[in-house]
């Protein structure tokens, strides 16, 4: 269980993140969602160990990470651009960080891993020759052979297009469930947090605006930013597809 | 419009590069009697201040040259050189008048004390001298140099400023006074020790090694005999001394060039002028009388004064260089 | 692509024709008179400069010391620019740092070594602070010292170029793998900077080999190539054809270092995207690199302070009465004040036809569809290449018989095309990547090409043409290889004044016109700055 308490940040005098109390359970993907500037990036920032906070504590199984450094907190993150390392193929991106802990995963563990992200054909496939979705899967498969204790999930669809989208959805929900693995996810997408997750952190202007699964939210909006920002353009949404396809099949 | 306005100013820029013109600015300067000359500092202030006194300020341009580079371009450019008038070593201009034919005879009297060829005529006269830093020798706890043998000994090493021969006429003067005295043979052996003490203190000017002696970065030299008494008047720790050897002079002259244009008329009404007038000056820098009715006070009066006992040439200051450089 | 209209054929021409006149037919001289001897053509004359030992002796030198000067700069410059990228040195400080190091490039080379000289030597400032000297500053050390302080702004902004387009964020990829150091280090930044380095090496070796200031002011005994080119050019024997084949022999290593660059092109990265990030938290890292940045700036700036100190002291360092009269000397002589003009003339001439024949080089190039545009390419390759004292010599060579001999317009073009090289890429840069269509939606709101040109492109480009404003203006200020062998009595600029007053040892006019120099170039770059900075506010 990851237990935020009282997280707060300020850069130059500006407040990015204010009293942030936060529990996850083991297992569960989480969204955080906001706009552009709410904080949410700077949040997996310091749960991540990069950003130092002001004020507050990080909890990880009942173990105060406050003070211990990115290094050896053992969570690990997959970029936006996922960061792959360009002078080498996919597969010695995967491997990249088992020579560094060797022993750590079996060479049986590592092809299940590949299996799964089915990566076997791309494997000696330098990465500018991958696709969009194949680099989010090699970059998946390098952080998950780390064995983190917590994935976090930077934008993981933003750079995708539609159909590889909702496929790498599905897998980031499987792994969750296969490797009984946490998940982070930051996103500015309704749809994607609603449809992704467990529970949604909205953030607006350093604050949390609502924490809650995806029912409540639909159902039990707290307050008007949710009700505008996040709701309404699901409901726009919604009104297209429908008009498109006509209300039987709603 | 605009499209013709951004036109022409391509077309401008272009044909500005191509017709040459390059802002034309040089134009305007275009009427002035260009002077090449090798000349010291003090030379050049004397020969601006007759000059401006006559009334040519503003029509001529000084441009001072290292005696090798302003040879170089005399016998590589003839009378296509930039310049109306030079003034330079004698024996520059008696080899380049041999190989180009490219002065003109000055055509005016000039009472010098010794026969001078028709095309040029002396300014001055430079006298070679051992100086050094009283101050310096007194720290290092050195005897004072009596020769230009005794640079040569180890004691000095690092320690000694000379011209070099191969940009510097001043630094020839130092050749004949060793090559004169000892001979080739010998004179080899105290010239490779001399230059061995230099080190890196070999000067391209004849004025350089002064200026290292003065500023302390040595504490002996070798050079130009009336600088150094200037300075020691100046009331600097410098003393100065005329060596066993002798002190031995360069002559530089002033000449025409024959352009055959309203130029060259100019140029010889100046260089009357400095021979009439900048001599007055000119003696008080370099204390060597050379015209009718010149006197120098005592200080100035080298003691020991030689010449070399064959005529200078370029072809000598060649074969004076390549001894210098075997000593190396 | 836009269609090739008859107005830029007339462009196109033109321009081709002036690096005909001016690039290719020198070129072509210079290497026809490398091999012409008394009985026609023959490789004899590289033959008696190859068997001369003097000139063997320098060539070995020149490549001894520009090695170790490039290996040193490349280090050196590495440290600085990661120290500004990838550190959380105190911003202001980085500023400083980053302004710092870029000083040398305001002054002319050859007053670097009067500075040292005047810092270094038996009497000089640093020596007097620290009771006795540290070395022997003429020959190797001086020079050595010289070319690094030369060498190290140009090395520097090549190596933070590429240091800004590397992803930060491979280093928390890294960290997060649980790299050690040193495997992190190499992986996230020096396999991605492999090409700036390599390139940053070239550099420095080819601008100290070819330099020849530094050498005329403190080469002491220890000859090398350029100061030998100089003496059999402009020596006591001038030999034209030797001084040919010497600078052939000096091109020689600028196309080996240009090939190099290539192949080092290979190992750049091209990331897809980068981004900011927060750097790790790393005290001792910041402190150790933050000192020795500081210490590189300050013993450079502290080698060029007697030259603001010395001009103002009556006669430095015996005489220490405050005195202005060696500024008033020079401003009251016509002579030294004539030369300033003169290299104001040369510089603004230089800058306004350069920016003109760059930027429309750089037009034709990107946004035409005009045949034969990659000549422009090949050219800016050639210049690249060509060190100045090469391309000098080679004019003088070319022109000596003719009316351009001894004119401002042959310097001017000089230096136009000896920096060619960086202005066109500038406006290449930033002309490649405006929208490609604006000529074509200019044309259907019925516009002519000149007309969106100057209406469109000129107007979006204007930063970078206020860029190449004050590089060719500030590299007209201080260059003297490209133009000691073109100047005369009539043209004679600061920098090659300031060899003339070498000969005389008058150190204090030769710092003072520096200086003047240095204020002129500062304030045209800080306008420049202020005037760029403007325009990005503008379009944002």
């Amino acid at each position: 269980m990851l237990k935020l308490e009282n997280i707060s940040k300020q850069y130059h005098s500006k407040v990015v993140l204010e009293n942030i109390n936060l529990e996850i359970e083991s297992g569960e993907i989480v969204s955080l969602l906001g706009q552009s500037g709410s904080g949410k990036t700077t949040l997996l920032n310091i749960i991540l160990g990069l950003t130092k906070m002001d004020n507050g504590r990080i909890l990880f199984n009942d173990q105060d990470l406050t003070n211990v450094k990115m290094k050896d907190r053992g969570f690990n993150i997959v970029f936006q651009d996922y960061a792959l390392f360009p002078h080498l193929t996919a597969y010695e991106n995967i491997i990249y960080g088992l020579k560094n802990k060797r022993g750590s995963v079996s060479e049986a563990e590592l092809q299940e891993y590949i299996d799964f992200l089915e990566l076997k054909p791309h494997l000696q496939k330098k990465i500018g020759e991958l696709s969009g979705g194949q680099k989010q899967r090699v970059a998946l498969a390098r952080t998950l052979v780390m064995k983190p204790k917590i994935l976090l999930l930077d934008e993981p669809l933003s750079a995708l297009d539609g159909v590889i989208k909702e496929s790498i959805k599905e897998r980031i929900k499987s792994i969750a469930k296969e490797f009984q693995l946490t998940t982070i996810i930051v996103t500015h997408d309704p749809e994607e947090a609603l449809t992704l997750s467990d529970k949604i952190l909205i953030i607006d202007q350093g604050n949390i605006s609502q924490f809650g699964t995806p029912q409540e939210i639909i159902h039990h909006p707290k307050n008007e930013f949710v009700k505008e920002f996040i709701l309404k353009q699901l409901q726009i949404k919604r009104q297209n597809i429908f008009q498109l396809f006509g209300e039987q099949y709603a | 419009m605009k499209r013709m306005k951004w036109l022409t100013f391509l077309l401008i820029g272009l044909a500005i590069l191509l017709a040459g013109c390059g802002g034309n600015a040089a134009s305007g300067e275009g009427g002035q009697v260009v002077i090449y000359s090798n000349g010291d500092e003090e030379a050049i202030k004397a020969m601006e201040q007759s000059l401006n006194g006559a009334g040519y300020e503003g029509k001529y341009i000084i441009q001072s040259l290292g005696t090798s580079e302003l040879g170089g371009k005399l016998m590589a450019e003839g009378s296509k050189i930039e310049a109306d008038l030079v003034t330079m070593s004698s024996y520059f201009l008696e080899s380049a008048q041999q190989q180009h034919s490219m002065f003109r005879d000055l055509g005016f009297q000039t009472h010098s004390l010794e026969e001078y060829p028709a095309f040029y005529s002396p300014v001055l006269a430079n006298t070679g001298a051992l100086f050094f830093n009283t101050a310096m020798i007194e720290q290092k706890g050195l005897e004072v140099p009596k020769s230009i043998k005794d640079l040569a000994d180890p004691s000095y090493k690092g320690l000694v400023s000379i011209p070099n021969i191969m940009d510097s006429s001043t630094g020839w003067t130092l050749i004949q006074a060793i090559i004169s005295e000892y001979g080739e043979d010998e004179g080899k052996k105290i010239m490779a020790g001399v230059i061995e003490n230099a080190g890196p203190h070999l000067e391209s000017s004849g004025s350089g090694s002064i200026k290292k002696v003065q500023a302390g970065e040595v504490a002996v030299g070798f050079g130009l005999r009336h600088q150094a008494v200037e300075v020691k008047k100046s009331g600097a720790p410098i003393d100065f001394i005329d060596p066993v050897e002798g002190n031995f002079s360069i002559t530089e002259s002033v000449a025409v060039i024959d352009k055959k244009n309203e130029k060259t008329d100019l140029a010889l009404e100046m260089a009357e002028v400095l021979i009439t007038d900048a001599r007055k000056d000119l003696i008080t820098y370099y204390p060597v009388p050379l015209y009718e009715g010149e006197t120098v006070d005592e200080d100035n009066k080298a003691s020991n004064n030689k010449t070399f006992s064959e005529p200078l040439t370029v072809e000598l200051l060649e074969k004076h260089q390549s001894f210098f450089n075997s000593a190396k | 692509m836009l269609n090739v209209r008859p107005e830029m054929k007339v462009i196109y021409t033109s321009i081709l024709i002036v690096f005909l006149l001016f690039l290719l037919l020198p070129m072509g001289t210079l290497l026809l008179r490398s091999f012409e001897t008394a009985e026609g053509y023959s490789l004899t004359n590289y033959y008696n400069v190859l068997s001369n030992s003097e000139l063997l002796t320098a060539f070995v030198n020149s490549i001894k010391i520009s090695g170790l000067t490039a290996i040193i700069t490349t280090i050196l410059a590495f440290m600085i620019a990661y120290a500004l990228n990838c550190t959380n040195i105190y911003r202001p400080l980085k500023s400083v740092i980053k302004m710092g190091i870029l000083i040398p490039m305001l002054l002319p080379t050859i007053t670097y070594g009067f500075a040292i000289m005047y810092s270094f030597g038996n009497q000089g400032l640093i020596t007097q602070l620290l009771g006795k000297p540290l070395f022997d500053i003429y020959g190797f050390n001086g020079l050595l010292m010289g070319y690094v302080i030369y060498t190290l702004p140009a090395a520097f902004l090549l190596i933070n170029n590429s240091f800004m387009y590397i992803d930060k964020k491979f280093i928390i990829v890294s960290k997060l793998m649980m790299d050690g150091s040193m495997r992190s280090f190499l992986n996230t930044i020096i396999r991605p900077m492999l090409g700036a380095l390599g390139g940053a090496f070239v550099l420095s070796f080819i601008l100290s080999f070819t330099d020849y200031g530094i050498p005329a002011s403190i080469g002491g005994t220890y000859s090398v190539v350029a100061t030998q080119l100089y003496q059999v050019m402009l020596g006591s024997i001038p030999n034209f054809n030797h001084g040919a084949v010497i600078a052939v022999l000096m091109l020689v290593p600028a196309l080996f270092g240009v090939v190099l660059l290539n192949y080092l092109e290979r190992f750049n990265f091209h990331y897809d995207k980068f981004s900011q990030i927060e750097m790790v938290e790393n005290k001792i890292r910041d402190i150790i690199l933050g000192f020795i940045s500081i210490i590189v700036l300050m013993g450079m700036l502290s080698i060029f302070l007697v030259m603001f100190i010395a001009p103002f002291l009556t006669s430095f360092p015996y005489d220490l009465t405050v005195t202005m009269q060696h500024f008033i000397n020079v401003f009251t002589s016509n002579d030294l004040t004539a030369v300033y003009k003169n290299s104001l003339i040369v510089a603004f001439f230089t800058t306004v036809v350069g920016i003109i024949l760059a930027y429309s080089s750089a037009i034709l190039n990107t946004r035409t569809g005009l045949k034969g545009r990659v000549a422009f390419d090949v050219v800016s390759m050639i210049t690249n290449t060509l060190p100045g004292m090469v391309l000098g010599l080679s004019y003088l060579l070319l022109f000596n018989g003719s009316s351009l001999k001894g004119t401002f317009t042959i310097i001017i073009v000089c230096n136009i095309v000896h920096y060619f090289t960086t202005p066109y890429l500038m406006a290449k840069n930033s002309l490649s990547k405006m929208n490609p269509s604006w000529e074509t939606t200019g044309g259907l709101l019925g516009d002519s090409w000149f007309k969106t040109v100057y209406r469109v492109i000129i107007p979006n480009s204007a930063s970078t043409v206020i860029e190449m404003f004050s590089y060719y203006f500030i590299n007209s200020m201080v260059t003297i290889s490209g133009i000691i062998f073109l100047v005369s009595a009539q043209t004679s600029l600061v920098s090659s004044k300031i060899k003339e007053l070498q000969h005389f040892a008058k150190f204090n006019e030769i710092f003072v016109l520096s200086l003047l120099i240095f204020f002129t170039n500062l304030i045209v770059k800080l306008i420049c700055d202020y005037l760029q900075k403007k325009q990005s506010v503008k379009n944002f």
